[in-house]
């Protein structure tokens, strides 16, 4: 069998600045070398490095059977912290991506007018965005799923926020935002792309044996340091967010709602203009909002029960909730309404959090639950998302065998994320699921495509290869808190980026 | 005897009163290398049969199709089984020859063989109260059970005499034995995945020991009727059977094609360009068409109701077979049936999204489905009619064992 088999087998160039669009094999030589996911992105993003691409990838498992295997990655330039970056998608964009034909996108160069890409069938649209252009990023999804005929049309997208190059600007999954703290709606913005939709109806081949170790695996992490929690209330509270603001949410939480493939179901929707005790389908157009970001979530607590409004704009905008949050707080905006009204200063051209004068970490927000010497470390580096938590989701470190220094455990938390991202296993499930160890990842991978030497230290090489690339790449221009600033923590960042 | 099997023509009814189910017959037919098709419709049927080998005759509406083709078409058939012609009927396509009192059917009185679904006294439908029966004079014609069913070939028949299968009953008919009709398949028993209209004891009185499958001798020709969808494409054992009795009839016959072999003046494929915007319009009628068949909604077109699950098998007849369309060559002239074919995909699509679109509106769509219906029955038949005139390839033996049974149901 061949290592191909988990993927479609194509990669797809398109230039905006010329309209148009190229397949490319994705060669049995390339998986070799790079196994998949961010690792391919990155090598992608480096051959294409003229032409400030954004690369959209799967990993070897997303899609398949495998735990968890909901995940995506796009690397490119951020606008915000001037260094590359990799921001996880986890809900359903990344494996209709692939199932639609195309494992990796290459976006190079900005069109001149807006346009939107459309995939299905191996096929691949670019077309005006007229239609779409200027719309929210609710309007825009329902817009192209009314136009593609689907409901399943998975759609990476941008709102006013993107179109108007607001650094606060995110790419949004559907309806429900993203990890993107990285300002990559704004770039999508500057190269006029409003949408990236995609519908699969492909399939992948997978080995024999390689379900039954999926079964076996997804049991042992339902039984293991999830079982009895779901939803994003569990994480938040354990991760020590304001219990009062937890309690608002809880009251207003309808269901829980998991992404492809996850044992532990993250989202949890929330009813706003509908009773949440509602069993039925809501009359509503619009009953409530889905909640996907624990960082943006937690940012927004001291909102109390205007919180879901205030996040539904946040989402329609297309702007990034952790980054409002910071800039909602300084303001003052303690009611749903004074902050629903700021909001729409912040997709303003350039608005940033450094020119606002908030807090920040490198132009970021900071992530909002603590300021462990860990979470400073992998905030300064600024590769993944700490949208999602800089720490273990539900357990402790020692549940996953981490030593106690600051620094070995932001390396823990690192070559997790990359790991994660090189194969398309959902990141967070791996933060919340011991279970789910390099070891099993690794073996899982290896069975799906029958690739015995798929070992665990050949993805731990791989995910620092990641790391260190992507940070010698392209210097990040972001400054650090002037709290974290000293030679102690210079030396401790220095040495974390080393390879283990 | 091979060559005679592949000079073998076929035509495929697909006019006024077939459903989808004509596209599984595609299926195997290509399956197992018959690759001279035509697709006929009530219009032209009286002057294509003569120029065929077999007719084929899957579901539908049997009244709608008796209605379209009339006594002329009835008159064709006759002459063309007196002359040595094969017909393969499976459910209403069944029917269709079975002796009748009754206007328009009666012009078809091939096979005076009894139904024993008919009913004066309707029993209650446990399930499915529209497919569970249909009104005839005084009378009903029920249908106790659907899906899966038992069928057990008789001893006489090649290959597979006394072996038991499962095949799909969408409503097709089990007969009474008689003098008339040769059987070939006895309904056996019910599976797992049978579906109860009707209590079982209703069911097995109906099905149990009656006549499944079999022939009847016309002239020099030969009529097969088939209660059970045999050549649904989930079913590769029912497949084989078929393909069995196609040359099981073809042994006794005296009936050769005078016609040279597939392949000798076949028109200029499509040009690149063609392909490629066919390709892009019938993927995005598929993706809208899988997507339709998602919603709780059906029309009764006729005397046949039909779910929007009955849009995407005519889709994806034509996008299966899409992808290994090769186009022709830059030198070759644009042939006729490309942008004609192009904008056929066009009109179904645009038919598609105003349906879709009054879906969501909670608007009226009888119209626009009788309209698609009709539509996407003659582009995907028009399409065939092109492909198998240019593409169609002889299967591998490899393809055949594998769409046989090997590796399990399609």
């Amino acid at each position: 069998m061949e290592r191909g088999c988990v993927y479609m087998g194509k990669i797809l160039v398109v230039d905006l600045q010329e309209g148009r669009c190229q397949e490319e094999d994705l060669s049995e030589e390339q998986i070799e070398e790079h196994v998949g996911g961010v690792a391919l992105n990155l090598a992608l993003y480096e051959r294409f490095r003229e032409r400030d691409p954004v690369i959209v990838g799967t990993g070897l498992l997303t899609g398949t059977f495998a735990p968890a295997s909901c995940a995506g990655v796009v690397t490119a330039r951020s606008p915000v912290t001037g260094g590359i970056c990799h921001v996880p998608l986890l809900w359903q964009t990344a494996v209709e991506l692939k199932y639609s034909g195309y494992d990796f996108v290459v976006l190079l160069g900005e069109s001149a007018r807006p346009v939107r890409l459309w995939l299905h069938d191996s096929l691949a649209e670019l077309a005006d965005a007229g239609d779409v252009w200027g719309k929210d990023v609710w309007e825009t999804t329902d817009k192209l799923r009314f136009e593609h005929g689907d409901d399943y049309v998975q759609v990476l997208g941008i709102g006013p926020a993107g179109e108007r190059q607001s650094l606060l600007g995110q790419l949004s999954e559907n309806y429900w935002g993203s990890r993107d703290l990285y300002g990559l709606g704004a770039l999508w913005g500057k190269k006029k792309l409003k949408a990236l939709a995609a519908r699969g109806l492909g399939s992948l081949e997978v080995a024999e044996g390689f379900f039954d170790a999926c079964v076996a695996l997804k049991d042992e992490i339902a039984s293991g340091r999830i079982r009895g929690s779901q939803g994003l209330v569990p994480i938040l509270r354990h991760l020590g967010a304001d219990a009062g603001g937890l309690n608002t949410l809880e009251a207003r939480a309808h269901r829980n709602v998991a992404s492809f493939n996850c044992p532990y179901p993250y989202n949890t929707f929330l009813m706003i203009d509908e009773d949440a005790s509602l069993l039925k389908e809501s009359a509503k157009a619009e009953p409530g909002l889905l909640l996907t970001d624990p960082a943006g979530v937690a940012s927004l607590l001291f909102l109390g029960d205007g919180m879901a409004q205030v996040l539904r704009r946040i989402n329609r905008y297309g702007l990034e909730p952790s980054a409002c949050g910071v800039l909602l707080a300084a303001r003052g905006a303690g009611s749903a309404a004074q902050a629903e009204g700021a909001l729409a200063d912040f997709v303003r051209e350039g608005c940033s959090l450094e020119g606002e004068g908030a807090r920040h970490v490198r132009g970021v927000a900071p992530w909002p639950l603590s300021d462990s010497p860990e979470s400073r470390l992998v905030q300064a580096v600024s590769l993944f998302s700490h949208a999602l938590p800089p720490q273990p989701a539900l357990g402790s470190f020692e549940d996953f065998s981490v030593p106690e220094s600051p620094q070995e455990r932001a390396r823990w938390w690192l070559e997790r994320q990359a790991v994660s991202l090189v194969l398309g296993v959902c990141p967070l499930s791996a933060l919340l699921s011991p279970e789910l160890s390099l070891e099993r990842m690794a073996d899982l991978a290896s069975k799906a495509c029958q690739w015995e030497d798929l070992t665990p230290e050949m993805l731990r090489n791989k995910a620092w290869e990641v790391i260190g690339r992507s940070a010698s790449l392209a210097g990040t221009s972001g400054k650090l808190p002037a709290s974290w600033a000293g030679p102690e923590f210079e030396a401790s960042l220095q040495g974390l980026l080393q390879a283990p | 005897m091979e060559e005679r099997v592949r000079r073998l023509r076929f035509g495929i009814y697909v006019g006024e009163g077939a459903s989808h189910s004509w596209t599984w017959f595609v299926d195997l037919l290509e399956r197992y290398a018959y690759h001279r098709l035509r697709f006929l419709r009530a219009e032209d049927f009286a002057d294509v049969l003569p120029s065929l080998d077999v007719l084929v005759l899957s579901g539908g509406d049997t009244f709608a199709v008796a209605r379209a083709l009339g006594s002329s078409g009835a008159e064709a058939l006759s002459a063309f089984l007196e002359r040595g012609g094969l017909y393969i009927g499976s459910c209403a396509g069944a029917y269709l020859p079975l002796h009748s009192s009754k206007e328009p059917l009666k012009a078809f009185n091939f096979v005076r063989a009894k139904i024993n679904n008919l009913t004066r006294d309707l029993p209650p439908a446990r399930d499915l109260p529209l497919k569970f029966s249909t009104p005839y004079g005084c009378s009903y014609v029920i249908h106790p059970v659907r899906e899966e069913v038992r069928v057990r070939m008789a001893e006489e028949f090649p290959e597979w005499g006394g072996r038991e299968l499962g095949v799909p009953l969408y409503g097709g008919p089990p007969l009474v034995l008689s003098e008339e009709i040769t059987p070939a398949a006895f309904y056996s028993g019910f599976t797992q995945r049978t579906r109860f209209l009707a209590d079982l004891e209703i069911a097995e009185g109906v099905y149990l020991g009656k006549v499944a499958a079999c022939e009847r001798t016309i002239g020099a020709g030969r009529m097969i009727l088939l209660g059970p969808h045999f050549e649904h494409p989930g079913f590769p054992e029912g497949n084989a059977v078929v393909d069995a009795w196609i040359r099981w009839h073809l042994a006794r016959s005296l009936w050769d094609s005078p016609c040279s072999a597939p392949g000798a003046s076949r028109p200029p494929a499509l040009s690149q360009k063609t392909l490629e915007a066919l390709k892009l319009e019938v993927s995005n009628m598929r993706i809208r068409a899988w997507a339709l068949a998602r919603e709780s909604v059906y029309w009764k077109i006729g005397a046949k109701i039909y779910e929007a699950e009955k849009i995407h098998p005519f889709v994806d007849a034509v996008w299966s077979r899409l992808a290994s369309m090769k186009a022709r060559g830059e030198e070759q002239e644009e042939p006729d049936a490309g942008p004609a074919l192009l904008e056929a995909a066009r009109r179904c699509h645009a038919i598609m999204r105003d349906l879709s679109g009054r879906l969501r509106e909670g608007l009226d769509t009888q119209d626009l489905a009788e309209l698609l219906f009709r539509h996407l029955k003659d582009f995907t038949a028009d399409f065939l009619e092109a492909y198998f005139q240019n593409v169609a390839r002889p299967a591998s033996a490899r393809e055949i064992r594998h769409a046989g049974g090997v590796c399990g149901r399609a």
